[in-house]
């Protein structure tokens, strides 16, 4: 009885952690003012049309908005790739939600660099992993204060329709699969059918005997 | 009454009850009855041909399981390498338990007509190139029809069920169908764990992208479908007394067609409710083996290996729920004969649509885990309680009735997808409510069952009709004359297992005089 008594003191103190630690909120992104202006080009400086995964790089470049003025100090800047509005439709994992501790817009991260008040404007250089699935992107870079919350943003495209590049996916199929696939699958049809046809033959001597 | 049967050579045990001796038979390393069919089940022994035979139907229908439900742990994966929408995702989930709709009505009757054990190895054979297969599409299309036809092989339920009923005395079918059947079901659950792993191994070890990795580990669950058919062609043996060609018994010799062996099947109205009924706990169960890795990845931002460990949990349940749902089958039905395996399998069932409606209301993680842990444990102990019932209800179409009920399961999969967990128009978690309700209400069919010589839920059995009456009948009197039912006789005999025990009033001899009723077991009567 006391056992059972404290094992289930245990298992209430596992869920009201659980349920406390789902109350957490996050920055909305509809608050966000846009501080800077980001342009996602090909490494020779024209225009994305697309690209290839495990092959191609592309070029991010941002400067500050002096037309808006933000009171934050920016200690970060966070360069993310992010879904174009047709490629989450009917994809519920890639969902746009304003508490951006549950958006899933931006999934992929292209790279984290501090952020100087006097040298403001800063490039990266980003080469597509072969992880990255194919559909419409474009490019969001946001202003990271110290505690890590997000105070600013601005993006390659602005409503997610126009101005998106498309990513060509590689399709994780090699020469050697295949033929892997094509033998297995011979063999094991193949072996069925031997046995099955000896084991006949064996049936048909032993009644003949 | 069969005349091989002294009544007076009876054995009484301890606690009053009678049953038929294990008759002498040297040659096996268990006690077998009159059928040679063994009274206990040794899990831990691998002796022919009762226990290897047991072994090999469990574990080829786990591999089985495993192969089916090896898609959707990856699913976070798969549907960006190949660009699916839910709607693609839930079609090809749907796809992967219609399949063996037919596939299980036929192996039924394949498994009466040529034996379990090539009706297994043909199946598992046949299916390893679909699961090879699926590291190859490219496309939504390509990943239905590989998920649709590797979903043939969970036809090799109705062998495992058919092997382990012909292995199993009818005292402990239920405990032994729950064992082999839980234990095979396993596999629904192994495989959210082991595909995640295998996957993060040869991403990881092997330094191959994400979208070649899940394709490369399709081809263990594929090389275990072909070494688990070799095993079962050269291991596997049908009856206790040799594989189909072998044994010269009246049933077997006689080769029902495939419409003969259906017929007793489907005209039985029972073989029709338990068709529904199977349908909301198994077919909850595949539901859930569906859905339930992505609803928790989604919904409370697991990551892939976390959220298939957590819907593993459901499917590891298993080891034990089913087994027990069997074995307390065959305690209710020491107890209360078939009216106890019919009360309990109403109560479990209606237990878990309960806590399904619970998990739908759980917002918080670790909540979700337990409601979902005690929901799986019920829905699975229906599983098995509702196999304790099912080999009575035909003799000579065994494998039909089993493969109606099995296809039932998968159709109840089917419209539970379909309708509660396709549209976008309502959340997985109302989904889960809505389900929770329905299983509730068609588990009320459970009191529609009625055996003329048992009785029902609510009605008690036909006076003087008895198990011999309602087993022989099922061959007419020209087959009767040629002998050809001999074996549904020793069956009936055995099924005595299932009458309701009456108390014994004091100063009665147990009713050894009345050969008729003999066999009936009795309890000391505790109410005076």
């Amino acid at each position: 009885m006391a056992f059972s008594r404290q094992a289930s003191v245990v298992l209430l103190a596992v869920v009201a952690f659980f349920c406390a630690a789902s109350y957490a909120e996050g920055v909305l992104f509809s608050t966000l003012p846009k501080q800077f202006i980001v342009t996602a080009t090909l490494p020779d400086g024209g225009p994305i049309t697309q690209v290839h995964t495990g092959q191609d790089n592309i070029l991010v470049s941002w400067r500050l908005n002096t037309t808006v003025v933000s009171n934050a100090t920016i200690a970060k800047v966070r360069a993310k790739l992010c879904f174009a509005k047709e490629s989450q439709v009917l994809r519920a994992w890639r969902k746009t939600v304003d508490d951006l501790t549950k958006d899933k817009t931006c999934l992929y991260e292209i790279s984290t660099v501090p952020f100087n008040a006097a040298a403001p404007n800063g490039t990266t250089n980003y080469y597509l992993p072969k992880s990255i699935p194919g559909a419409k992107y474009l490019v969001r870079v946001y202003g990271i204060d110290a505690a890590g919350n997000q105070v600013g943003f601005g993006q390659t495209s602005p409503d997610r329709v126009a101005n998106t590049f498309t990513v060509i996916p590689i399709s994780g199929r090699h020469a050697s699969i295949d033929v892997a696939v094509g033998v297995f699958s011979v063999f094991s049809v193949g072996s069925l059918f031997t046995f099955f046809i000896l084991e006949n033959i064996y049936l048909k001597r032993k009644k003949a005997v | 009454m069969d005349p091989h049967i002294d009544p007076l050579k009876i054995m009484v045990d301890g606690s009053g009850r009678v049953f038929e001796p294990p008759v002498m038979a040297p040659e096996f390393d268990l006690p077998v009855d009159s059928e040679h069919k063994a009274m206990i089940c040794k899990v831990h022994s691998l002796a022919r041909p009762h226990m290897l035979s047991f072994h090999l139907a469990w574990v080829s229908f786990f591999t089985c399981f495993l192969s089916t439900f090896a898609a959707p742990p990856l699913i976070p994966i798969i549907r960006d390498n190949l660009d699916l929408t839910k709607s693609d995702i839930s079609q090809a989930s749907i796809a992967a338990v219609s399949g063996s709709i037919m596939s299980r009505l036929i192996m039924g009757a394949v498994c009466d007509l040529i034996g379990p054990r090539y009706g297994s190895a043909f199946l598992i054979m046949i299916v390893a190139p679909a699961v090879f297969a699926m590291a190859i599409v490219n496309d939504a299309a390509g990943f239905l029809m590989c998920r649709f036809f590797i979903g043939f092989s969970l036809a090799t339920f109705v062998s495992c069920e058919y092997w382990v009923s012909s292995m199993f005395s009818t005292r402990i079918v239920g405990t032994a169908n729950g064992i082999a059947a839980g234990w095979g079901n396993l596999g629904g659950g192994a495989t959210q764990i082991i595909m995640p792993l295998l996957f993060a191994f040869i991403r990881d070890s092997g330094h191959h992208p994400a979208f070649a990795a899940w394709r490369i580990a399709f081809f263990i669950p594929g090389c275990l479908h072909i070494v688990m058919g070799i095993l079962v062609l050269f291991f596997g043996q049908d009856l206790p007394d040799g594989n189909y060609w072998q044994v010269n018994d009246g049933n077997h010799t006689f080769r029902d067609g495939f419409q003969q062996a259906m017929y007793y099947a489907i005209t039985s109205p029972r073989t029709w409710v338990f068709f529904a009924l199977y349908g909301y706990c198994f077919g909850v169960e595949l539901t859930v083996d569906n859905i339930i890795a992505e609803y928790f990845y989604d919904r409370f931002d697991l990551n892939l290996t976390t959220a298939g460990t957590v819907a593993a949990v459901s499917g590891l349940m298993n080891i034990f729920s089913r087994p027990i749902g069997g074995y307390l089958s065959d305690k209710a039905s020491r107890h209360s004969g078939m009216r106890g395996r019919l009360w309990y399998l109403w109560l479990v069932q209606s237990m878990g649509g309960f806590f399904c409606i619970l998990l739908g209301k759980m917002t918080s993680l670790g909540a979700a885990i337990c409601v979902m842990i005690i929901f799986s444990i019920f829905v699975q102990a229906a599983c098995g309680a509702t196999f304790g019932i099912v080999p009575f209800i035909s003799r000579r179409s065994l494998g039909g009735v089993i493969g109606f009920t099995a296809a039932g399961g998968n159709l109840g999969s089917v419209l539970t997808q379909s309708l509660f967990f396709t549209s976008s128009t309502y959340h997985t978690e109302v989904g889960l409510v809505y389900m929770g309700i329905m299983i509730i209400c068609v588990t009320l069919l459970c009191t529609v069952v009625y055996f003329p010589m048992w009785g029902g839920m609510f009605f008690s059995p036909k006076k003087n009709y008895t198990e011999e009456e309602y087993y022989v009948s099922e061959w007419n009197a020209q087959e009767q004359r040629q002998g050809l039912h001999i074996s549904s006789l020793k069956f009936a005999i055995n099924a005595r297992s299932e009458r309701r025990k009456e108390p014994r009033s004091e100063g009665v001899e147990p009713e050894l005089d009345d050969p008729d009723r003999s066999g009936l077991s009795m309890f000391k009567s505790y109410s005076h």
